[in-house]
């Protein structure tokens, strides 16, 4: 396997500070963490409105 | 306050240019690349011993493990239980408390140790803030971890625990995506760094959004953890490496670097376009094939993975800096922090602002210790053993270590003693690890630091007592290793090479053993296979300085000027600090007939060693202008020998004598001794020759090779007949038989440090026969002006001669 090839396969998602409400997986993400605090609490929102969480 | 200038300090523990600068180059780290590019960067030198809590404390108080309390991983609790280390443990000012005194306010995350968290003028988490119990469940807050303690809730409710990590989180990790989070050990181990760093980093954007700050320093141990999971999957792949294994699991690390770079990202973000920005880490991490497969099992062992070189870069909108840095170290953060706010730096602080960015004109202030304490919250009796499991889990400390009550602890006292050796202070750390040698004998590199240290303070009594007590314990190669090293210390390079080469047959080969073989054959002046075994190392460890500095030397000794620059050249780009190199390049020039880039070589060597005869004396020969630096005069012989008569003749002929007065006349000595107490601690502290300036010392033959080797000096031995000596000895005691062990001990000693001086370059000394100077006192003084090229009042010297002043 070529490692070079393989980082370009899956890139990490990102999901900009600014439009952080229209861009949540619900499965959440690197990017969505990497986000801090308001990614954090965007994500449970998110979860908790698509009945993944109480 | 207003307009003051902010600072945002990120922690990367273990983040090294060996692992960045490739990802770099791929694009994988653009907020880093943008970083760089907009400011400047360099190499961080660690301190000894690297272990992390060690050395973020020291980046923290800009002072070294013995000054600043924090000795290890762990700590004796008041009920005499080992606990995780506690920040409270500090026994110096960290730069958030000076700032703080300043009128500066500052949020601080997740130090560590900064448990529990101190009262400052901002917001405080502590490093137990994001451990986290295997089960959800219960997960409260240990007491102590906010301050100040009502945004506790609020904090609490930021933690990611490793039961909210799906697999999308962790895909990037395993592009290969056949992995099974609920039965590898790796996986598992991803996903608990991921979430303790995920807590930390959501505790620093809150709080740089909660309240106003001017400085924001962050720590985050996950690249740490990450490299001790996964750098042997790391590319390229290692031999013992599955290509199962490495096809799972290569991605580990550079996706823990994407991840902090995305990190990073937004908290460059959240401080604004104003703020300077200077990330670091505490060391590096052994990369490529430096990787060790095996480590052995002993505490502390993750840690021999660490590289001694970690990272620096800032970036600042406000104030200008070089691209370079070059000789940065950790002791170097604080005073630098301090230079940035205008703030004086303690000189009990061993760093500087680093060379390439200091913001104002530095200024200094004694200490900044006598001010206001620092203080803590309170912390109850709490279980911390999530951490110490984890740092168990990471190979740090043991589960022994963890459970029993302890009288002491050994691991500790070894750090701590590895710390007073880098920082000079032999005496004290030769005691400490002659302690737990003795105390621990089983632990072989108690031992092994012991006999080293032993061999540099030339004690070799106590280096055949520990090479006996090693030999006892732990018959293994590395007695072989100590004998070479020994034979090395001794100028034998042969008996050496024989010893280094009986290691190499045994099956042992490192880059280091084949450097070691390379200097003995070097010394022999056997250039080409010298070449030969500095090739071999180098193929190991292409940045074996030591290695590199040895090609130089061979293809300059061979005629071959251009091939030896090329070497010094890369040594610099490796570590430009080092003057040798600097001497090297200087020769080579000269001799390519490139007179400018010699000078230039030759006054950068003198900068960074402003008083080494041979840089002095190169530079005087380049540029015709006479350099000197005036010798400090230093009498010295076996006590009992005369030296005080010598002090008293210097004294009247005009020299001016550094002494105390604290040891008066007596029978032994009618006309006084003419020492100074400090100068017994020569071995411990030998920074007391700075005082002495143009006077003259007396220092006993034993403790003449303490002196430090950057002054010059002119070294008056005194010679007697050593069973005159040993019967003064003796008399003085008041022993009556003359000891025979005692006048052979005393001649070995006489001949050894003789055999000493005359290999020291910033050394010249004259033996001064007694007996003749009292015979012959006006041709001993003409001998003693010539040497010392003083005007002096030689009438004035020969008269304190009396014959019957000798001790009897």
């Amino acid at each position: 396997m070529n490692p070079k090839n393989k980082s370009t396969e899956k890139p990490i998602d990102k999901v900009k500070s600014e439009n952080i409400t229209h861009q949540i997986p619900i499965q959440g993400s690197l990017g969505l963490l990497a986000l801090g605090a308001k990614g954090l609490l965007a994500w449970r929102k998110a979860k908790k409105e698509a009945g993944f969480e109480k | 306050m207003k307009n003051r200038d902010k600072l945002l300090l990120v922690g990367w523990d273990a983040a090294d240019w060996d692992v960045i600068n490739p990802l770099l180059e791929k694009g994988a780290l653009p907020t880093l690349q943008k970083l760089i590019k907009s400011g400047g960067k360099g190499n961080l030198a660690t301190i000894d011993p690297p272990i992390s809590p060690i050395v973020w404390t020291s980046i923290a108080t800009g002072k070294r493990a013995y000054d600043h309390g924090i000795t290890g991983f762990t700590e004796k609790s008041p009920e005499g239980k080992v606990r995780a280390v506690r920040g409270s443990s500090r026994k110096a000012k960290a730069f958030w408390n000076i700032v703080n005194e300043y009128g500066i306010k500052s949020h601080v995350i997740g130090w560590w140790p900064s448990h529990p968290a101190e009262k400052i003028n901002g917001i405080m988490v502590s490093n137990f803030y994001g451990m986290a119990p295997p089960e959800k469940g219960n997960w409260d807050l240990f007491p102590g971890t906010v301050s100040p303690p009502e945004y506790t809730d609020e904090l609490a409710e930021l933690r990611l625990h490793p039961d909210e990590i799906t697999s999308q989180i962790i895909a990037p990790f395993f592009p290969s995506g056949q992995v099974d989070s609920d039965h590898e050990d790796v996986v598992r181990s991803v996903i608990r760094i991921i979430s303790h760093a995920s807590s930390i980093h959501n505790a620093a954007t809150w709080a740089m959004e909660k309240q106003e700050w001017d400085l924001t320093a962050v720590y985050y141990d996950a690249l740490d953890h990450f490299k001790h999971l996964a750098m042997k999957y790391h590319p390229p792949q290692q031999k013992h490496i599955s290509d199962q294994d490495f096809n799972k699991y290569h991605f580990i690390v550079e996706s823990a670097y994407r991840f902090h770079d995305m990190m990073l990202e937004r908290l460059i973000d959240l401080a604004g376009p104003q703020c300077t920005v200077m990330l670091v880490s505490d060391h590096g991490f052994l990369s490529g094939d430096q990787r060790k497969v095996n480590l052995p099992n002993e505490p502390g062992a993750p840690a021999l993975e660490h590289s001694p070189y970690g990272i620096v870069c800032v970036s600042s909108p406000n104030h200008e800096m070089i691209n370079n840095f070059y000789g940065a170290s950790v002791l170097d953060i604080c005073p630098t922090i301090l230079n940035f706010y205008d703030i004086p730096v303690g000189e009990d602080m061993e760093g500087k602002p680093i060379d390439g960015f200091t913001v104002h004109k530095p200024t200094h202030v004694k200490s900044h210790e006598s001010t206001t304490a620092v203080e803590f919250l309170k912390e109850d009796n709490i279980a911390d053993a999530e951490l110490l499991k984890t740092l168990e889990d990471l190979g740090y400390i043991e589960r022994t270590e963890i459970e029993k009550t302890v009288d002491d602890l050994p691991e500790n006292d070894f750090y701590k003693a590895r710390s007073y050796w880098e920082g000079g202070h032999l005496e004290s750390a030769e005691a400490l690890f002659e302690k737990i040698a003795t105390r621990y004998p089983e632990e072989g590199r108690y031992i092994k630091y012991w006999i080293s240290i032993c061999l540099n303070m030339g004690l070799f009594e106590k280096f055949e007592l520990g090479l006996s007590k090693l030999k006892e314990h732990h018959n293994d190669t590395s007695i072989l290793y100590f004998e070479g090293v020994y034979y090395l210390n001794q100028s034998k390079f042969e008996a050496a090479k024989t010893s280094f080469q009986n290691l190499l047959n045994s099956g042992l080969s490192s880059s280091h053993l084949y450097e070691r073989i390379g200097q003995c054959y070097l010394q022999l002046q056997a250039f080409d296979v010298a070449r030969g075994y500095f090739e071999k190392s180098l193929e190991r460890h292409p940045k074996n300085e030591r290695a590199l500095l040895g090609m130089a030397e061979v293809y300059l000794e061979k005629g071959k000027l251009e091939f030896a620059l090329e070497y010094l050249l890369e040594l610099t780009q490796i570590r430009f600090q080092t003057p040798e190199a600097h001497y090297l390049i200087y020769r080579a020039t000269k001799g390519l007939n490139l007179l400018n880039e010699a000078q230039k070589a030759i006054e950068l060597c003198v900068k960074m060693n402003p008083h080494h005869p041979k840089y002095l004396k190169a530079l005087s020969e380049l540029t015709g202008q006479s350099i000197q630096s005036k010798p400090t005069i230093v009498v010295s012989g076996i006590p009992r020998s005369g030296t005080s008569l010598l002090m008293q003749m210097l004294f009247s002929g005009g020299v001016e004598i550094f002494d105390d007065g604290h040891r008066r006349a007596d029978g032994s000595n009618e006309r006084g001794y003419f020492e100074h107490e400090s100068i017994k601690r020569l071995a411990a502290d030998n920074s007391i020759i700075h005082s002495v300036k143009d006077r003259a010392v007396k220092v006993v033959f034993p403790l003449v090779r303490f002196l430090p080797p950057h002054i010059t000096y002119k070294v008056l031995v005194v010679k007697r007949n050593l069973s005159s000596v040993v019967a003064s000895q003796q008399k003085m005691k008041g022993d009556q038989d003359l000891n025979l062990l005692a006048i052979q001990k005393w001649e070995a000693e006489y001949q050894k440090n003789i055999a000493w001086l005359k290999r020291q370059d910033h050394i010249e000394f004259l033996e001064v026969s007694y007996e003749e100077t009292l015979l012959h006192p006006a041709k001993a003084v003409t001998e003693i002006k010539k040497f010392l090229n003083l005007d002096l009042n030689m009438k004035a010297m020969e008269n304190v001669v009396e014959p019957n002043l000798k001790h009897n």
